[in-house]
């Protein structure tokens, strides 16, 4: 159980401006879950490049099996049997699963054809192991987030990975989808498969991690056994810092005009006769599972779809047929989920996508001000602490919580009085996550309406001055924040108490 | 420094175009000659005129196929209908009425891809194919000429020694990359170009902008058709076929993606400038013209890969 199969020492990377890795060792044992915690932009995904071939280091060894390696490309990884699963999934959703188990690597017939009867045979045996319910002839676009993962997982072992890598695997699933990962996780430490695990979920790491290695800005800060750290320690070593824990919200700054008031809306099966309010000032949280229809409440009152029926009032004015436009115009402004695919133009510079949604409010006449433009950027970089040399590069090259803090920036230049977030901080780190928790709660001083869909419960209780739950497209219940726990909310949420 | 970085693919892509008049400087002494030299870029002209209209559709992830059938029918309607005296009423009524219906063309086009939602390369297609199929009826097999010595003056002429057609070239471009870089519209269709999605959440009328790119890119070929129907002094609904193909050459050489969101109006002058070179190259060192079709296919592969190799070592 503790004979070292892969050790790290002294990498270094260095990226222009920036020393990625300085210095890094770490080791992994056979069997192990070796948790790596640090915030983004602390060198986690560099390191894991570097495991898997996809970055060579500047200089520092990998030993496997106390043999030098060095991966020339991530197929040389793949080989040397370290395979990862990364965040976003590398599946064809056309394909089935069983195709894309074996992607590339079909067995084949003696004629040269594809063994159909083989593959299904293979992959079925693997998901078996991996004790999942899926067809093996499915394709990939009709699973779940969840099975999407399982099914890369089930691609990782079918190439007999010895290291497997995980870049925070639970971060979209629900409660009981991590119980099964943990199983699955747990069957293959037995079978001496090791894994490298990185996560910003504090609670878990202890349920799921061996050992825990801490990465802050490129360095390693420490490695502790997971059963007997305390979680603050981890929090510090993570920050370098003591986070507060109370209620960040301490007064109700709500006012009396409304910033949303939505009356009877319904929309086929996802919605039904939904009433709800948000008062300028007011946080307002929408909890509940993922698929109660939170996202599809938000993207109705933002006229991404069309509602069947019932009334959406936005600061004031009835919004009957609402577009973007329209509903930006009333001053909302709409943090999608997925920053991405709805947020951000990944390719242009962090000045241009912060006026993207104010271009008729902020250059009325049709004409860019290229100065106006770039003292409204920095501005807000500065506002909202940023992190970037320069707002010309591409936010591309920003780090998560940089990237959503260039979404928030985009909604404030445009002076929204109502805003939508939506999973403000999934994927981001602690201390992005705290920064932004404050900004929401500022905002909503000044008196801005803020309606946030969270899965985060914590969250929730920490921020919300009321709360609505949903469960199956309705909304079962209001509750104000005092004296509510998370389990209240999870009771309502799942259905455990009538609504 | 942080500039160089920036626009590393940008000049990586100067760079060959240099080192490709360098070449052709020490190699043939007539190549430096400033009549041949105005040559380049009066023959180039067009192209880049083309290309800067298509490099817009391009950039809101699209492309543009009906540029060639554009020049042909809007140069048939000018003969055979706009023009039918020979006063400068005549003419400027006659340009105008050309710029309608290169900007109706246009707005098929958009109205195709945006709302009916049919993909770029196919729907263009369709409008190109309409378009040259009405210049054939129209023309009933006619060619029209002689036209006025005013109207021959606009692609034909020279203002201070320079060809018009440089000049109107050089206007088109400073506009369109006025456009891109200093207007609203400029930044709708980067946005609409590099994510969709989000301009769309971000309340850019998407398939407004989209409309925009196509009907520009239609008004733009009809004027570089009313600028090369003008040279040749003749309309015939053959002309143009191949206008298409080597504008989006010289865009995409000039480095605009076929994603979209990425790339600049500069990008495509050297483009074009690459694309004429090669051709004015060969010529200048008497390469039998029946290689210099298969050789200009191998010349624009090694490019786009020099540029390519170039700008991918900044990461």
């Amino acid at each position: 159980m503790s004979d070292t199969i892969l050790e790290v020492r002294n990498i270094c990377k260095e990226f222009p401006g920036v020393k990625a890795l300085d210095n890094v060792s770490f080791d992994l044992r056979r069997g192990e879950v070796h948790v790596l915690l640090g915030e983004n932009g602390a060198g986690k995904s560099t390191l894991m490049k570097v495991l898997t071939g996809v970055y060579h280091p500047d200089s520092g060894e990998i030993y496997l099996h106390g043999k030098q390696m060095t991966f020339q490309t991530p197929r040389d990884a793949q080989k040397a049997g370290i395979a990862i699963i990364f965040q976003e999934f590398n599946l064809a959703p056309n394909l089935t699963v069983a195709q894309n188990i074996y992607l590339g690597r079909e067995p084949c017939t003696r004629a040269g054809f594809i063994d159909r009867a083989k593959l299904l045979q293979d992959s079925q045996r693997i998901l078996d192991f991996l004790k999942v319910d899926i067809d093996p002839n499915a394709k990939v676009e009709t699973l779940g987030i969840a099975h999407q993962q399982l099914v890369e997982l089930a691609k990782a072992l079918s190439i007999d990975s010895e290291i497997l890598i995980m870049d925070e695997p639970t971060a979209t699933l629900s409660d009981r989808e991590i119980n099964t990962l943990f199983d699955t996780i747990r069957s293959l430490q037995e079978r001496g498969v090791s894994i490298i695990y990185i996560s910003h979920r504090l609670q878990e790491l202890r349920v799921i991690g061996n050992r825990i290695t801490v990465l802050r800005d490129g360095q390693s800060v420490g490695t502790r056994n997971a059963g007997d750290v305390a979680m603050d320690d981890l929090i510090r070593m993570m920050v370098g810092r003591e986070l507060k824990k109370e209620r960040i919200r301490s007064v109700n700054t709500s006012r009396e005009e409304y910033a949303l008031e939505v009356e009877n809306l319904s929309q086929g099966k996802l919605l039904r006769d939904i009433s709800i309010y948000v008062r300028k000032g007011e946080v307002v949280c929408l909890a509940g599972l993922v698929g109660s229809g939170r996202t599809e409440l938000a993207q109705a009152i933002y006229g991404i779809t069309r509602r069947d029926s019932g009334s959406v009032r936005i600061c004031g004015r009835d919004i009957p047929r609402p577009l973007p436009t329209r509903c930006i115009r009333q001053k909302m402004g709409f943090m999608s989920e997925s920053r991405k695919e709805f947020g951000l133009a990944l390719n242009l510079p962090i000045r241009t996508n912060i006026t993207h949604a104010g271009l008729k409010t902020i250059f009325p006449s049709g004409i860019v001000d290229l100065r106006k433009e770039r003292r409204i950027a920095k501005e807000f970089r500065d506002k909202l602490r940023i992190v970037t040399p320069d707002v010309e590069r591409n936010v591309i090259n920003l780090s998560g919580g940089n990237q959503q803090k260039v979404v928030l920036a985009k909604w404030l230049s445009t002076d929204s009085e109502f805003l939508v977030f939506d999973e403000p901080t999934r994927g981001i780190d602690v201390g992005a996550k705290e920064e932004i928790h404050n900004m929401i709660h500022d905002l909503a001083t000044q008196g801005v309406g803020i309606l946030m869909i969270s899965s985060d419960l914590p969250e929730v209780l920490t921020l919300a001055d009321r709360i609505y739950v949903m469960r199956e497209g309705r909304i079962v219940k209001e509750l104000g924040y005092e004296g509510i726990t998370q389990e209240e909310v999870i009771a309502y949420a799942t259905g455990g108490v009538a609504g | 420094m942080q500039w160089i970085k920036k626009h590393l693919a940008t000049l990586s892509r100067l760079s060959i175009l240099l080192v490709m008049f360098l070449l052709l400087v020490i190699v043939s002494p007539s190549f430096g000659t400033m009549t041949n030299i105005l040559n380049v870029l009066r023959v180039s002209s067009l192209t880049l005129m083309v290309a800067t209209g298509i490099a817009l559709c391009m950039l809101v992830g699209g492309i543009d196929l009906s540029v060639g059938a554009t020049i042909a029918l809007t140069s048939i309607l000018f003969g055979s209908r706009f023009q039918l005296g020979h006063g400068i009423g005549d003419m400027v009524f006659g340009i105008a009425g050309i710029l309608v219906v290169s900007a109706l063309i246009g707005a098929c086009n958009g109205f195709c891809v945006a709302w009916l939602r049919i993909p770029p390369f196919l729907a263009t297609y369709g409008i190109q194919q309409i378009a040259r199929g009405l210049a054939y009826v129209l023309t009933n097999g006619l060619v029209y000429s002689n036209f006025t010595s005013t109207f021959q003056f606009i692609g034909g002429g020279r203002i201070l020694g320079i060809h018009t057609p440089i000049i109107f070239a050089a206007l088109l471009l400073l506009i369109v990359g006025l456009m891109l870089n200093k207007t609203t519209l400029g930044r709708r269709i980067y946005a609409v170009g590099s994510n969709r999605e989000a301009a769309r959440y971000s309340g850019i009328n998407v398939n407004a902008t989209l409309m925009m790119a196509y009907i520009l890119s239609g008004i733009i070929a009809g004027f570089a058709g009313i600028v090369y129907t003008s040279r040749l002094n003749c309309a015939e609904p053959t002309i143009g076929s191949e206008f298409a193909q080597e504008a989006i050459a010289a865009a995409a050489i000039g480095g605009i993606s076929f994603k979209g969101g990425h790339g600049n109006v500069f990008g495509v002058v050297v483009g074009a400038l690459i694309l004429t070179l090669i051709t004015n190259g060969m010529t200048l060192l008497s390469i039998d013209s029946n290689w210099q079709v298969g050789a200009t296919g191998v010349i624009i592969i090694l490019a786009v890969l020099i540029d390519r190799n170039t700008a991918k070592k900044k990461h």
